[in-house]
């Protein structure tokens, strides 16, 4: 497949809400990096985040003739909210407070991720190592504002519309998130 | 990066880099950090933990996601939902009824109960078995699998609460009482999905179940227990779920019915069907009570009904010698609009 231009995608979207099956899958496999990328980055399973994963497709295909405007951050949307919904399934009565979050994701399991490939990556496994162990004890709302910013290259507008929240909301946790990412590194003696 | 006074904020400098500054405040942040060297080097730092964030791998997922394969399961509605942006505070309700009898039972869903009793309850291994046996019907869809389950859930029955003649929705601490309704109440409760709803604390009931349905803290409990069938019956289990979580993912539910004296319990597939008011997901499923206990050995035998793989409903059912409660006793006569 060549290169995905936008006004594929749009043809794709709009096939898809009309019941285009195969359209949609298109849509599947341009975003589905993204998509378990970012239910991994919230539940930090690569279990559970392929269960999200898949179940945020399918909720998608059933609600695309709901879609108005774009399917990138529409999806993201949804992705999110099926990660917290496998979440609240599997780990019941635990809240999402940042102490707690800070907590469960102390442990930067994706680094011993099999399906990591950390020379595939552009910085070294030190840095990457004390990047991570910041990502994971970041509260979930920074985390996410980086994944999708950083890592996926939405706007704030996009961002905002993804995680429900005003773009100002988004601007602020990707600088306390950055900044937080720095102070590690700066203790870590990665960064001067 | 504690920032003061005339220096640019950290938002400032965080959104610079990625060019997300109106051009006014841009404008405003660029001079001053003509002039600012502190700015500058916290400008380039920031830089620099922004270019080894995005540095990082992003782990390829395990596999695909595509949803064709699930076609048979999944379609696009037709109007316009957002399920997702639903209020959480919709409450699940279970409705068990004998075929034009309409004996109604309505339970709490108790989730942190449901989810105890789920542990160590392992996923059904399907066994295909012919189409319908024992006159099991599932409802909603024709050519949906009827499957067995090859582990039988009598090893371990986890059934709660009262167990005598008791119809009670899963492992609720407090066992939901039933009631009985008209015959027509069913289908007023079917037909009339656009309108009413069950939605939670302070929402309207559906009229059908009148004034012997209550709400209790977001929960819909009616009075009477029940559960008892004659063998002849057929045995109707209704279950609403609230359009949010699990349910708005989920395209299907599981119904398994343990079967007296069988090891293996008949395990069905009902399609999720989404009521008119698009403010509910139901299911529907039945089994002849003669298939159930053949014998009418008034054992209590489970019912469990699963979505998204987690149990949403559990009835105790018992299946006693008698006459039939309603004639003819049959899985489509009911139900299905």
């Amino acid at each position: 497949m060549g290169p995905i231009t936008p006004l594929d995608e749009e043809r794709w979207t709009r096939a898809a809400r009309g019941g285009d099956i195969e359209a949609f899958d298109h849509l599947v496999e341009r975003y589905e990096s993204m998509a378990y990328h970012v239910a991994y980055r919230i539940l930090q399973d690569p279990h559970d985040a392929a269960d999200a994963t898949q179940e945020a497709f399918l909720s998608a295909y059933r609600a695309i003739g709901s879609l108005r405007g774009s399917f990138k951050p529409w999806l993201v949307r949804i992705v999110v909210n099926a990660s917290h919904d496998l979440r609240r399934r599997v780990r019941p009565g635990r809240t999402t407070s940042i102490e707690l979050v800070e907590e469960e994701t102390g442990d930067p399991r994706w680094l011993s991720d099999p399906t990591m490939d950390p020379e595939g990556a552009a910085i070294s496994l030190e840095v990457l190592a004390t990047i991570e162990e910041a990502m994971g004890h970041l509260p979930e709302d920074q985390r996410l504002a980086i994944t999708l910013v950083d890592l996926h290259g939405l706007t704030y507008g996009e961002a905002a519309q993804a995680m429900e929240c005003p773009v100002g909301t988004v601007r602020s946790r990707l600088a306390r998130g950055r900044d937080r990412v720095r102070e590690l590194l700066i203790t870590a003696g990665s960064l001067e | 990066m504690r920032r003061a006074g005339d220096h640019a904020s950290l938002e400032q400098l965080s959104a610079l880099i990625d060019g997300e500054l109106s051009a006014e405040e841009r404008g405003a942040v660029e001079a001053h950090m003509a002039t600012c060297a502190r700015c500058r080097d916290d400008l380039d730092q920031l830089n620099r933990t922004v270019s080894l964030i995005r540095g990082l791998p992003v782990p390829a997922p395990p596999r695909s996601f595509k949803v064709a394969s699930e076609s048979r399961l999944v379609a696009p509605r037709p109007a316009p939902d957002l399920p997702w942006l639903r209020p959480l505070a919709a409450a699940a309700a279970a409705l068990l009824v004998v075929s034009l009898a309409g004996i109604v039972l309505v339970g709490p869903r108790a989730r942190t109960a449901l989810e105890s009793a789920n542990a160590g309850l392992g996923a059904p291994v399907a066994a295909q078995l012919p189409r319908a046996p024992l006159g099991l019907q599932e409802m909603a869809q024709p050519d949906s699998a009827v499957t067995a389950d090859a582990h039988a859930a009598l090893e371990a029955p986890r059934m709660r609460g009262p167990a005598v003649g008791t119809a009670l929705d899963s492992g609720a601490a407090v066992a939901p009482p039933a009631t009985v309704v008209a015959p027509d109440a069913l289908r007023a409760i079917e037909a009339g999905m656009a309108t009413p709803t069950l939605a939670g604390a302070g929402q309207p009931l559906p009229p059908a179940l009148g004034r012997r349905a209550v709400l209790e803290g977001g929960l819909v409990r009616v009075e009477q227990p029940t559960g008892a069938f004659s063998v002849a019956d057929a045995v109707h289990a209704v279950v609403y779920l609230p359009l949010e979580g699990a349910t708005s993912a989920a395209t299907s539910s599981t119904y398994t019915w343990q079967v007296a004296g069988q090891r293996e319990p008949l395990t069905a597939t009902v399609p999720l069907r989404i009521a008119e008011s698009h403010s509910l997901a139901y299911t529907h499923g039945c089994a002849l009570a003669r298939d159930l206990d053949p014998q009418a050995s008034n054992t209590p035998l489970s019912l469990r009904v699963e979505v998204a793989g987690e149990e949403v409903a559990r009835f105790i059912i018992r299946v006693a010698r008698g006459p039939a409660t309603v004639s003819p006793a049959s899985c489509s006569a009911a139900g299905e609009s």
